[in-house]
């Protein structure tokens, strides 16, 4: 019983934290998109991308759009409740965002872990 | 580190061919893909916009509570006090995941913070995926064992545990 309680606590707790951990993880796919995709597609049409400041603000931009997003329901949910006929074409659209994201996360990080088993370069991470 | 992902993938990938191979059924495969999509595609539904709204309706006490809504100054306290308590639940929502995010994109911005805090997010999710696991194995035994009666039927036991509940209550009840 304990054991079950504590389960539920914790996995209580990850829930409260969920918009942060997600941010993190939108922040990291989106970062590797950043660097494995778009500094490749974009390298002649923008000079050199990684001195780009706008091919640099393209990350801070997800995590703004995502957070607007989150500040969005938080404000919706505060004035308006299930019912209103402003509310549900929002949730519904944020959600459906929210969801794409998710997707979009999913395979650049797949993409991103089937790349690294492919290439023959070897694994150079470094303690600093 | 490859070879850790490699057998991280095997343990999905080598099971579902194993039973497609041996059972045929290629379809399974086929749901496990959609379930799979669905199961991310609303999984921040589930965890962000539903946890959003309840917390901030949680002053909601429209249900269960009749004669709450008459409009008596005592009631009309109550309600006040019910949206000052979700204000405070609702700022410390967004104080403490604005603190959160802001540390892990802070660390998240050089590489072996980054390395650690993915680590810790991995075996976090690790470990709790585990516990639910070996407590519905735990469980499942417990059942076998316990509720598993001679001629194959499952037996429940409900009509003893039932009885044994009314027996406990019966003297407060007749009281």
């Amino acid at each position: 019983m304990n054991l079950q309680i504590f389960y539920l606590s914790m996995m209580n707790g990850l829930a409260y934290f969920a918009p942060a951990f997600f941010l993190f993880t939108v922040h990291i796919a989106m970062d590797a998109f950043r660097s494995d995709v778009l500094t490749k597609v974009l390298n002649g049409v923008v000079g050199d991308p990684n001195n780009s400041q706008l091919f640099n603000a393209f990350v801070y931009t997800i995590d703004f759009i995502y957070v607007l997003l989150i500040m969005t329901v938080v404000f919706l949910s505060l004035h308006l409740t299930n019912r209103h006929k402003r509310f549900i074409p929002y949730i519904y659209g944020i959600s459906t965002l929210f969801g794409l994201f998710m997707v979009c996360v999913f395979l650049v990080l797949a993409v991103d872990i089937f790349r690294g088993l492919i290439d023959n370069a070897a694994c150079n991470f470094k303690l600093t | 580190m490859r070879w850790l992902l490699v057998g991280s993938i095997g343990i999905y990938i080598v099971p579902i061919t194993v039973y497609i191979v041996l059972f045929g059924r290629g379809h399974i495969l086929c749901e496990i893909v959609l379930g799979a999509f669905s199961f991310l595609f609303f999984g921040p539904t589930y965890l962000n916009i539903l946890n959003i709204y309840s917390l901030c309706r949680i002053d909601d006490i429209s249900w269960g509570t009749k004669g709450l809504d008459s409009g008596s100054t005592k009631n009309a306290n109550l309600k006040d006090s019910w949206k000052l308590i979700k204000i405070v639940h609702v700022v410390k929502y967004v104080v403490w995941n604005v603190i959160l995010g802001v540390v892990l994109l802070t660390l998240g911005a050089s590489y072996t913070p980054r390395f650690f805090v993915t680590i810790i997010m991995v075996v976090l999710i690790g470990v709790s995926m585990s516990v639910k696991v070996l407590l519905a194995c735990f469980y499942m035994l417990v059942y076998w064992c316990k509720y598993h009666h001679k001629d194959g039927l499952p037996n429940l036991g409900v009509e003893s545990r039932i009885t044994k509940v009314t027996k406990r209550y019966d003297d407060s009840i007749i009281k």
